[in-house]
């Protein structure tokens, strides 16, 4: 599977994925918010395992922030 | 043509003068869930008797989006043409941010069925229809200005206290439907309580009337130019009216919002240079709630007066005709002593179930459009930006999850070679025939659908030759050649074999009329 094709999936449940994202930033403080984030970034790429998809999430996410809307 | 609303006369009912025959049902409240169940009970012969405190119907357009399923059920209670040839017939969505269209879906894309994903019609126009419906079937008695202000429950029946312009009486049946809306009064004098989640946030609902050329789209903005920093909504509805939904935060006071100087700038920067007039303002906030249970001995809760949810999604009035549509055979069957008064535990079980459904929809719509300060809106900002550059993030995007009918769980008997799409516990896919369309042979009572195999004829059941097409064999086929579908008189799969026996079928009917299925 391509960086390309994986990047353009939506998978099932998007809103219970997104509830289940929201709650788990419960109960931390704001240095622990960026803490917990870079962990999870870790972990899921860790998961993902395939550079070129992580490489590509990091190219879009930085266009995105650099960029904005 | 504006619609004129009409008053309906009061008739003085005859326990005015005389006690009345026990009723076998009464339904409080003459809106589209009420009306839907008396036109329901009717179709399976069932007397009743309709009370209103009211001898008009909704005023302001209220329940405007009437999803596919919806439009199938009123099929069933004979209005779907007409609500369709008067409704905006629409499919496509349209999701902004800013002025930036983000995104647009297709709630339909599929050829093949009946009715379309979904028409915009007022609430009024929907009772107007129902009433008419309803006037022609000498089994509904619609009592207009008749206000229930007690109840008593003894264990055969159930006995109420009307307020008439005449005075009042009493009439005793053996049960008692609420679909007297959000604020029931039934609820009240029972004492019993929603539970759920109250949201804060105001938001301004405005009906316009205008010339314009709005195709027939849901189109939704967040933090469009026109209403900085807040969300809105727009749809079409027949006479040229336009239904605007504008998030005001929680700090909005309703009464000078609904003031005309405030609200016709609002408008105005929202429709342009185009004249307009304003036919209906409210201010509302909402609620995800519901009662516990749905059924309290021999009184039963459907529509808002057992759940409510928020406008986006339009879940209210289209699952209050769900309930209708689960509960109307199911109380027809224990009346005719069909059926175990036991029965009803499966609407109580299979309509909390949807309302679950619906409000978990709904609370995560809410909590998306107005997120809290902190996490909850750093992740909302932040999507909004993705979805602009990325489509995966699209997806994720919640203005609001359209009302489509839930799959009711626990239903055995499955071929799970067949299609996902006509497994049991869901509504049965729609699909033409050579001389009508299938769901319109289903309903009513329990069919043995054949297809490809000949449906036996069993009693409690009537059997149903369905012609393979190509419609046919993707819906309820798929890699198959035949199969058999049990259907409930709602509509509702409640069993498929690749191969049976008449003694299964036969137990799988009795099931049926035991809420096991």
């Amino acid at each position: 599977m391509t960086a390309e094709l994986k990047m353009n999936r939506a998978p099932p449940h998007v809103d219970e994925l997104y509830q289940d994202l929201l709650g788990s930033f419960e109960d931390l403080s704001d240095d622990q918010k960026l803490e917990y984030a870079v962990l999870m970034l870790v972990t899921l790429s860790n998961q993902i395992g395939d550079r070129k998809v992580v490489s590509e999430a990091i190219r879009l996410c930085r266009h995105v922030v650099r960029n904005g809307p | 043509m504006r619609f004129r609303t009409r008053s309906y006369p009061f008739a003085p009912p005859e326990g005015l003068r005389r006690p009345e025959p026990r009723k076998h049902v009464i339904i409080i409240g003459a809106g589209p869930v009420g009306l839907a169940a008396a036109l329901e009970l009717s179709n399976h012969g069932i007397e009743c008797v309709v009370l209103d405190d009211n001898n008009t119907v909704a005023v302001g357009s209220r329940a405007i989006c009437w999803s596919k399923r919806s439009l199938e059920i009123l099929d069933r209670l004979g209005i779907g043409d007409k609500a369709v040839a008067k409704g905006v017939v629409w499919k496509v969505g349209r999701t902004f941010h800013g002025d930036t269209e983000l995104f647009n879906f297709d709630l339909l894309p599929e050829k093949g069925h009946k009715r379309p994903a979904f028409i915009n019609l007022q609430q009024y126009y929907v009772e107007e229809f129902l009433i008419e419906a309803a006037s022609t079937r000498p089994d509904i008695d619609l009592r207009f200005q008749n206000r229930l202000f007690d109840a008593v429950h003894h264990d055969e029946y159930v006995e109420v206290a009307v307020e008439t312009p005449d005075g009042t009486y009493r009439l005793e049946t053996e049960y008692l439907i609420a679909c007297d809306g959000a604020g029931s009064t039934l609820r009240g004098l029972l004492g019993l309580e929603f539970a759920g989640e109250l949201f804060e946030e105001r938001f301004l609902i405005a009906d316009i009337e205008m010339e314009a050329d709005f195709p027939s789209e849901r189109r939704f903005w967040f933090e469009p130019t026109f209403h900085s920093g807040q969300s809105a909504l727009l749809h079409k509805q027949p006479d040229n009216i336009y239904r605007i939904d504008l998030q005001l935060g929680w700090d909005a006071d309703p009464e000078v919002e609904c003031r005309k100087e405030n609200v016709e700038p609002r408008i105005r920067r929202v429709v342009g240079s185009r004249e307009f007039r304003i036919d209906w303002v409210s201010v509302y906030t909402f609620q995800c709630r519901r009662l516990s249970r749905f059924v309290h001995g021999r009184v039963i809760f459907a529509g808002d007066s057992a759940h409510v949810v928020s406008p986006f999604g339009a879940r209210g009035g289209n699952s209050g005709l769900q309930d209708i549509d689960n509960l109307g055979w199911k109380l027809a069957a224990i009346l005719d002593r069909r059926a175990p008064p036991g029965l009803l535990d499966s609407y109580d079980r299979e309509r909390t179930f949807g309302a679950d459904r619906n409000i978990a929809h709904s609370t995560r719509t809410t909590k998306f459009m107005t997120p809290a300060d902190g996490i909850e809106r750093t992740f909302r900002d932040q999507l909004l930006k993705l979805a602009r550059h990325a489509p995966f993030a699209r997806a994720w995007i919640n203005s609001g999850r359209l009302s489509t009918p839930c799959v009711y769980p626990g239903i055995r008997d499955d071929a799970p070679d067949l299609p996902i799409s006509a497994r049991p516990g869901s509504v049965a896919p729609d699909a033409p025939q050579r001389q009508s369309w299938l769901l319109d042979q289903f309903g009513g009572m329990v069919v043995i659908a054949g297809i490809g195999i000949d449906p036996p004829a069993l009693p409690g059941s009537r059997p149903l030759h369905v012609e393979i097409n190509a419609f046919v064999r993707q819906r309820y086929l798929g890699q198959g050649r035949k199969a058999v579908y049990l259907v409930r008189p709602d509509q509702v799969i409640a069993g498929r074999w690749l191969r049976t026996s008449d003694d299964e079928l036969r137990s799988a009917i009795k099931e049926v009329y035991e809420g096991k299925r």
